[in-house]
């Protein structure tokens, strides 16, 4: 009883995503279940529509940005973290961490009341602005859960043989910290390709990212073509899943080497 | 130059980024909360509770913070309730069977929360499966506005929720040690009384917890409740926020439910992050808790 629960539970877990995915490829103009034929034709549809084409475009470089810029910050951070020695660690990992502890949406509306008296007044620099804000702390994790499996004596070797600070860092910390930065990346990347709470009030007329372009879509009417740009967003979003977690995996089966 | 000899040199950039994208904001939301209406932003001026006052005193906004707790404590009895025998079962399975009730879990967290609210509305419209299926039940006699509906809303927002809960109580009954679970057996307990006496008794922590972390996700929600329920959903405080700031342009009410949505996180996240840090799953947790 106990398997029969849980299986009924978890099959209601995954109803809402496997129906939109189910009707992207559905033939029909309406929702009926099951579809009468299976099509394309949603996917095509789409690539007429200007409007999510641009949308995609804007939520791709603010992603692409923000992810690099999160992940140069993430970068910095762990290596303090991870490396450094010094007074208050805890709390300042906390501070760093912060934007992580709060629903988005607050974030949000404090971006926009503080853009509004400070900073740029172009949307796609306040944008990924505000993107970077809630990404760091995402590549933060990814770096330096990386960078704690690395032998620090790998470092101290490069130094006694006479390896500079900057070769040292260049040579023997980058290439092995590589997959868990490619992973930060990732995840800063996706975390913004998908925010919706913090872009909501960051738009302009002509900065509408994918997420925001669905909302506003739904709020007024929806069809199958919703269904095929979230099954295109899915699958966004599980490739950079993977990716990252294949990268970590990588280096995992790396370091297991004799 | 290295991380270990000059640690505040590699923080200075990261430390001003989250200072200035995170907290100044922040403050910056706080100080529009208590500023009087009338002095233009930046402006001096006397500080003020008006903002405070007009919220806690006018009966649309106070019935609508009553709605939003008590959905949030609805939820969370429910989600707890929903999620307990899946922990359980969670925390019972190993190798295989555990590592793909783990993809289940995590899958819903990797899914935008606009794309589940549309299967969501798919799946709960007049003529959708779930109405169809009331229907040829015998359950309903004609198609119900499920969509639009508290019943509709509760669904979404538990839905929501059930993934982090399993996560938090199974974690909890991550530090049960199994010798209890034999000494238990060996003293004459039955299965029925194990559970009774040893398992639930050591899983409470998670239960509190992931109760509160559900509240917590749900005071907050915002994509839900704008897209579901109706009437009942826009009166969410987070979905009045967002008409104050970006519809009427009331930036101090705005800014003064921002607060009350930020202590009510902060409050309900302290009292659970103890339990959070302690857990095998807090990370993944934290992680798909701001999104």
């Amino acid at each position: 009883m106990l398997v029969a629960y849980n299986a009924l539970v978890y099959a209601w877990l995954l109803a809402p995503v496997l129906i939109v995915i189910v009707f992207s490829f559905s033939a029909d103009a309406a929702f009926v279940f099951p579809p009468r034929a299976l099509s394309l034709r949603w996917f095509r549809y789409l690539a007429g529509r200007n409007e999510f084409f641009s949308s995609a475009y804007v939520s791709l470089e603010v992603a692409l940005v923000a992810g690099a810029a999160s992940t140069v910050l993430g970068l910095l951070a762990s290596l303090a973290l991870v490396r450094g020695r010094f007074p208050h660690k805890d709390l300042i990992e906390g501070v760093l961490m912060g934007p992580l502890a709060l629903p988005s949406i607050i974030t949000g509306v404090a971006l926009l009341q503080f853009f509004v008296l400070t900073g740029p007044s172009d949307a796609m620099g306040r944008l990924i602005l505000g993107h970077v804000a809630v990404c760091t702390p995402y590549a933060i994790r990814s770096i330096s859960a990386c960078a704690y499996g690395i032998d620090p004596s790998l470092e101290e070797a490069s130094r006694v043989l006479g390896a500079g600070a900057w070769r040292t860092f260049r040579r023997v910390l980058l290439p092995l910290l590589s997959p868990g930065i490619g992973a930060g990346f990732l995840f800063a990347f996706i975390t913004s390709f998908d925010n919706v709470t913090v872009s909501l009030f960051l738009i302009g007329s002509d900065t509408i990212t994918l997420p925001i372009r669905i909302l506003t879509y739904l709020e007024w009417q929806f069809d199958p073509s919703i269904a095929a740009v979230s099954t295109v967003l899915i699958a966004v979003t599980i490739g950079a899943v993977i990716g990252a977690e294949w990268m970590v995996g990588f280096r995992k089966r790396r370091a297991s080497l004799p | 130059m290295t991380a270990q000899g000059r640690p505040l040199l590699y923080l200075i950039a990261p430390l001003l980024a989250v200072g200035t994208l995170f907290f100044a904001p922040l403050a910056t939301m706080l100080r529009y909360s208590v500023q009087p209406a009338a002095s233009a932003a930046g402006g001096s001026g006397g500080l003020t509770l008006e903002h405070y006052a007009r919220f806690f005193s006018d009966p649309f906004y106070l019935s609508s913070l009553a709605l939003t707790i008590a959905t949030g404590v609805l939820v969370a009895l429910v989600a707890v309730a929903m999620s307990y025998p899946l922990a359980y079962l969670f925390w019972r399975s190993g190798g295989h069977a555990r590592a793909w009730l783990m993809v289940l879990l995590l899958s819903p967290f990797y899914v935008n929360i606009v794309v589940k609210v549309f299967g969501w509305m798919v799946l709960l419209a007049r003529f959708g499966l779930v109405n169809r299926a009331l229907v040829g039940l015998g359950i309903l006699k004609a198609p119900a506005e499920l969509l639009d509906s508290y019943v509709g809303l509760l669904i979404v927002l538990i839905h929501r929720c059930v993934p982090f809960m399993v996560l938090v109580i199974a974690g909890s009954m991550e530090h049960i040690d199994t010798t209890l679970l034999e000494s238990a057996r060996v003293c004459g307990s039955g299965a029925a009384g194990v559970f009774r006496r040893v398992i639930l008794p050591l899983s409470i922590p998670g239960v509190l917890a992931g109760g509160i972390l559900a509240f917590s996700l749900t005071v907050a929600a915002f994509v839900i409740p704008l897209l579901v329920g109706g009437a009942t959903g826009r009166r969410f405080v987070s979905v009045l926020m967002y008409q104050s700031v970006s519809v009427t342009q009331n930036w101090n009410l705005g800014a003064a439910m921002g607060a009350i949505l930020l202590i009510a996180s902060v409050a309900t996240i302290s009292a659970a992050s103890r339990t959070l840090k302690g857990s095998r799953f807090g990370t993944i947790i934290s992680e798909n808790f701001g999104r």
